[in-house]
């Protein structure tokens, strides 16, 4: 899963170097980026979402 | 003044090479590369969401600053706090110096990512004010200064080492991060490429094993199996109502045989302290809970002295009160929220444990020839334990814990303790027994079964009989035993 969230980073960066005028793709991409990154941190958290300790 | 849209570019370009250069490419490089660390989990995104940071960053020197960047940098920065507080919690209170993973100047990497949020959020705001009114427009998207070009080329290749790292330890998709990965290696027979961390949709949960049920005194929860076989019953001697005033539930009692005196608390905070034959009120207090430490759903008191008792709320927060009729109310009025003359409180604080950490307890006892104060846990779902806790009446810190060795299927509710030369009798709720334990080998040794109390919630020892506290809102009453 970080592999793939990785290259997806990559080619989001690549897009706005060397491609600026996909700006509309290059937007979809961070999106699907933060989103992913989010989706991996909720598997990872999946049992204890909160910080542990007194609330 | 307004800062001009060039020099803003020139700054978030700065900013961006630093994040990619110093937290990440640090992490990624020297420690992954260099000294064989692998990210686990959670560490994968805390590294991912700085990432996203400079990512953002990059896209506002392209495209300007643009509302919907500074909304995803705001939301990225926020992520990346929330996983760094979330990740922290599980190590930053163990004991001096345990830490997860490698530290940087000391500091563990976890906790480092908070740092690295928080200044990215002051940066961002810092920028924002000297905007003025309005947020400066890029011209020309096509415009790319030199260091725009290499900030955006420093990413790429930080970037495509985290993918030879991601691919080489984590593994391409189902695989997914490690809690614990192994040292970062290139040797096949030594990479473990895992799924574990897949969730079940059975195991989602806010708290984990940290949602531990408070106790309701008032409706204890029934332990099938906690009985320990016996043939020795109690009998009773009497019961005695406790005077009207007592209207909360109460759940502690204890008798000074040199003063002749009882002290009962109830779980709404109300401790009483009356005369010998339970007849008359003669000094109460409401414990403010909310003065330095919690004190809530108090569960237990016991005599340390002819005149002083410890209070303790399940949470094991404590007070220590002293009843002396020249002691005015007046005078404590940060301490007490209603009440009467005739109480002085001598401290308050927190027992601290370490096998007991994650539960509530039932009830307080006093070890007179040790000189200690103990308690029992109460099992929970989640953290299910029989542990006795000894405390010190010196500094009142943690003396010894040990697992208490019961023949029984399951943990009993202990709601009261009361400790006598070398046993300690345990009040079991769920069994409606009284547990005989050996104060020295913490064995269950003996068990006596009562009846005719429908909500066992405090045991003392008064002229060699066993007094039963029976918890009724309105109608507490005390039950004696020989």
């Amino acid at each position: 899963m970080e592999f793939l969230l990785f290259c997806l980073i990559f080619f989001t960066a690549y897009l706005v170097a060397f491609k600026p005028q996909k700006q509309g793709m290059a937007d979809i991409c961070l999106c699907a980026s933060i989103g992913m990154s989010i989706l991996i941190w909720i598997i990872a958290t999946w049992g204890m979402l909160v910080p542990a300790g007194n609330l | 003044m307004k800062m001009k849209e060039s020099t803003v570019n020139q700054i978030v370009s700065l900013a961006a090479m630093a994040l990619i250069a110093l937290p990440v490419g640090i992490a990624c490089i020297i420690l992954g590369y260099g000294l064989g660390d692998t990210p686990c989990i959670l560490c994968w995104q805390e590294r991912t969401a700085m990432v996203l940071v400079a990512l953002i960053a990059i896209f506002i020197t392209r495209y300007g600053l643009k509302p919907k960047y500074l909304g995803a940098l705001i939301l990225a920065s926020v992520y990346g706090l929330w996983a760094g507080y979330r990740h922290s919690s599980n190590h930053i209170l163990k004991d001096i110096g345990q830490g997860f993973g490698p530290a940087i100047f000391g500091v563990h990497t976890y906790v480092w990512v908070m740092v690295v949020f928080l200044v990215i959020l002051l940066f961002a705001a810092v920028l924002l004010m000297l905007q003025g009114d309005k947020l400066s427009e890029k011209e020309d998207k096509n415009s790319w200064t030199m260091l725009n070009k290499s900030t955006v080329m420093v990413f790429l290749v930080v970037i495509g080492f985290n993918i030879v790292q991601a691919f080489s330890q984590t593994g391409p998709f189902p695989f997914i991060g490690q809690s614990d990965p192994y040292r970062m290696t290139f040797d096949n027979d030594k990479i473990v490429w895992s799924t574990a961390n897949w969730p079940k949709l059975s195991s989602l949960s806010a708290r984990g094993s940290f949602a531990i049920e408070r106790p309701d005194f008032a409706n204890m929860a029934v332990v099938e199996g906690s009985d320990i076989a016996t043939d020795v019953s109690l009998t009773s001697v009497r019961t005695q109502g406790l005077p009207t005033e007592i209207i909360g539930l109460a759940t502690g009692i204890s008798y000074s045989p040199n003063s002749d005196i009882y002290a009962v608390v109830t779980t709404d905070n109300w401790v009483h302290f009356l005369k010998g034959d339970l007849s008359e009120v003669l000094a109460s207090v409401m414990i403010d809970g909310a003065f330095s430490v919690e004190i809530s759903n108090l569960t237990g008191v016991v005599f340390d002295g002819d005149n002083s008792v410890v209070v303790t709320a399940d949470h094991k927060s404590y007070v220590r009160l002293e009843y002396d009729p020249s002691a005015k109310i007046a005078d404590s009025y940060w301490l007490f929220m209603d009440g009467t003359d005739g109480v002085r409180e001598l401290k308050r604080s927190r027992f601290s444990t370490v096998r007991a950490k994650y539960n509530y307890i039932g009830g307080l006892g006093w070890d007179a020839v040790a000189q200690e104060y103990v308690t029992v846990t109460l099992p929970a779902k989640v953290r299910n334990n029989f542990v006795v806790s000894r405390f010190s009446n010196q500094d009142f810190e943690l003396n010894s814990e040990a697992k208490i060795l019961n023949a029984a299927d399951s943990y009993p509710m202990v709601t009261g303790l009361a400790i006598e030369q070398n046993k300690a009798y345990l009040l079991s709720h769920s069994a409606e027994q009284i547990l005989v334990m050996s104060t020295s080998s913490n064995r269950i040794e003996a068990a006596y079964s009562f009846s005719g109390v429908a909500n066992a919630q405090g045991l003392t020892v008064v002229k060699g009989e066993l007094a039963i506290l029976n918890g009724v809102k309105g109608q507490n009453s005390v039950t004696f035993f020989k």
